[in-house]
């Protein structure tokens, strides 16, 4: 008989501006028992700081298994934070997965070109977008291998 | 209609022109105007081809008349010479002593052809003639005293030089007659008149050699003239069946006394007038062609405008539809986001206290912070899309009193920031009361949401007037915006910070606005080092009290 290893706890950076559906994205985690570890960043430049550990308070930042994207952030939004992790050599790998608001096609269509590895459209319906977070997690939790933790 | 406008007293010289340009501007008068100036220059290209043509046509009839005339001039001058032969042999026999005995002349027509009859006149009465046969009258006769040929003998006598008299009629043509005089040495050593010698020349015999009917293979018409002292003006000697046409080449060659003139031109003139109408037809049609074309694209450029100017019709007027429809739909919506502000809070005061659950209470705050950012959303919206309308009387502007009335109206908000406001003296803009009061709303909003910071957030309102421009500058001693983004953040909806402060629309609207009357709104760093918003806009009268202000 061989121990159980658990599996290790999903990292995932969620970058939200809007603390409401923060705080929805964290209740739908705690509805469907999902026990990741969400650290939360504002905008693009506070996610890309985050994962270059820039700045006293992300110089311990653990380095995430997945990056939950919203398109609409100030400062930097989510299109050139995709660009810019994904010319980044050190962060490429990292999978980057949409959630907005938006539908249009065009907006879908310009989150795959510029390397996003999927597309969340976030439901007005509390209780769908709760079902749909726990696909979002089994899949990206256990369905697929991700790289190694560096 | 221009003159029944010139008379009018109303009629202005920009309605004028314009009603002129109207009128030039039609395809017609553009068609005929290029008609006219196309067919001045093919007119001034057919006139200097022909002047060419022209040119070129007498250039080479008179290389033709020259050597038509030298030709006769050559055949008539071999003909005369049989006159030096007779003189040659008559003092030939002189020195011989046998000047009583006459000289076999009549071979000498062999060798000088052109000569049809020869004589020789001691002391002017003629002696011999070759050929005899037919001639036999002539003997005896008196030269000098001849009628027809006595002056040409006289002169010959007299001068010493071959003469030539005629043209005269003679076997059914012309004739000339070369008189030569023969002079011999006398016994005192002198020389003495012996008598002439006389070549009877048929002119038809010169002129057939010479070719001339080669002119009018050519097309030339000509006319042979021969001009004599003896002779009043030229006498026509030969000429081709068909007329010499208008001012002809004409080649004048000197024989003897007298000149051999010839004359050369086509029938018809030396007008191309078969080529010219064929050049003219050519090119009137091509200015035809040039014309409809001008006219044409005239038509079109007039259609394209007129399409143009409905289509700029049509969307000034879609643009005005969807901006009031945008406009209503923003004012309309507000009514429901005001309810649920209205309706979360009333529902969380009900349920202070009676919730166990937290969760719920988080719930209901966000009900009513989403729906306040709604609401406020909208009205910035509204706003925006109004934002290039007057909401007022356009006049120069109190911006002391319009600061004034809204640092009333956000005491509680300036309050609650613990913020310090200094307004210095503001000078008056052109713009209505509304709109100014929304700037300076938006500039002193962005000052409190973002210029918070470890030190007590102080606020300073100045302006300064600079020609026709007033500058405006809102600063603030908060961490103020980077310069990456200080373009950046007049974009709608981009916002510098998370959720919760500002719509994203605030400084878009105030630029907009700017840009509306002709100003500029952009962001500086503050003396400070923190943000200062400055607005640029035109400048109002500063001693005119404004007019209808409430």
């Amino acid at each position: 008989m061989t121990a159980h290893t658990p599996a290790p706890q999903l990292v995932i950076l969620l970058a939200e501006d809007e603390p409401a559906d923060a705080h929805l994205f964290r209740l739908a985690l705690k509805e469907n028992h999902v026990a990741a570890d969400v650290q939360h960043v504002v905008d693009g430049r506070e996610a890309l700081e985050y994962l270059r550990r820039q700045g006293l308070r992300f110089a311990a930042a653990v380095r995430p298994d997945l990056i939950l994207l919203d398109l609409n952030l100030p400062r930097m939004d989510g299109r050139e934070f995709l660009a810019a992790i994904k010319e980044d050599g050190e962060l490429r790998e990292i999978p980057v997965v949409v959630l907005s608001t938006s539908r249009a096609e065009r907006d879908v269509v310009a989150a795959y070109r510029l390397g996003a590895a999927g597309y969340l459209a976030k439901s007005p319906d509390v209780t769908e977008f709760i079902r749909d977070i726990r696909k979002l997690t089994t899949y990206w939790g256990s369905v697929v291998r991700l790289p190694e933790r560096q | 209609m221009i003159a029944r406008i010139s008379r009018g007293v109303a009629a202005r010289p920009s309605q004028i022109r314009a009603l002129l340009a109207a009128r030039v501007c039609q395809p017609i008068s553009i068609a005929l105007a290029v008609f006219v100036l196309a067919a001045a220059l093919v007119a001034g290209l057919i006139w200097r081809q022909e002047r060419y043509r022209l040119r070129d046509a007498r250039g080479l009839a008179a290389t033709l008349a020259a050597e038509q005339a030298f030709a006769m001039q050559s055949g008539l001058e071999r003909a005369l010479s049989a006159t030096y032969a007779l003189s040659a042999i008559v003092r030939q026999g002189w020195r011989s002593g046998s000047e009583d005995r006459l000289p076999a002349i009549a071979g000498l027509l062999r060798d000088f052809p052109g000569s049809t009859m020869l004589q020789l006149a001691r002391g002017g009465v003629v002696r011999q003639v070759a050929p005899a046969d037919g001639h036999e009258a002539a003997i005896a006769h008196d030269l000098l005293g001849d009628p027809l040929l006595g002056a040409t003998a006289r002169r010959a006598r007299d001068t010493g030089q071959l003469t030539i008299a005629g043209p005269y009629a003679m076997d059914g043509g012309l004739a000339l007659a070369g008189c030569l005089p023969i002079f011999v040495d006398e016994a005192h050593g002198q020389h003495g008149f012996w008598g002439l010698a006389i070549a009877v020349i048929a002119v038809h015999e010169i002129a057939a050699p010479v070719r001339l009917a080669e002119l009018v293979e050519h097309g030339y018409g000509y006319e042979v003239l021969w001009s004599s002292p003896d002779s009043h003006g030229a006498q026509l000697i030969a000429r081709s069946a068909s007329a010499v046409g208008s001012d002809p080449v004409e080649r004048v060659v000197p024989v003897a006394n007298a000149s051999l003139i010839l004359r050369l031109a086509p029938p018809v003139g030396w007008g191309d007038v078969p080529g010219l109408l064929w050049q003219s037809l050519v090119g009137l049609l091509f200015c035809a062609l040039l014309a409809w074309q001008a006219g044409w694209q005239t038509r079109l450029a007039a259609t394209a405008k007129a399409h143009e100017r409905n289509l700029e019709r049509r969307v000034a007027q879609r643009t005005a539809d969807l901006q009031r429809f945008a406009e209503v739909t923003a004012h309309h919506l507000q009514e429901p986001a005001r309810r649920m502000v209205s309706y979360a809070g009333r529902l969380k005061g009900q349920l202070a206290g009676r919730l166990d659950d937290p969760e719920a209470n988080i719930s209901l705050d966000f009900i009513g912070q989403q729906a306040g950012r709604l609401q406020e959303l909208l009205r910035d919206v509204e706003l925006y899309l109004a934002a290039d309308q007057p909401r007022g009387r356009v006049e120069s502007c109190d911006a002391e009193q319009t600061v004034a009335a809204l640092l009333s109206r956000l005491a509680e908000s300036i309050g609650e920031a613990g913020a310090r406001v200094r307004v210095g003296p503001l000078p008056r803009a052109r713009i209505d009361a509304p709109r100014l009061g929304d700037m300076f709303r938006v500039a002193l909003e962005n000052a409190l949401d973002h210029g918070r910071s470890e030190n007590a957030l102080c606020i300073e309102i100045d302006g300064s007037r600079s020609g026709d421009l007033v500058r405006y500058r809102v600063s603030d001693n908060g961490p103020g915006v980077e310069p990456e983004y200080r373009a950046r953040v007049f974009r709608v909806f981009e916002r510098l910070s998370a959720s919760g402060e500002g719509t994203g629309i605030g400084l878009a609207l105030l630029q907009r606005i700017a840009e509306s009357i002709g100003g500029h709104a952009w962001i500086e760093e503050a003396p400070g080092g923190g943000c200062q918003v400055v607005l640029e806009l035109p400048a109002g009268e500063e001693n005119l009290a404004p007019e209808g202000r409430s």
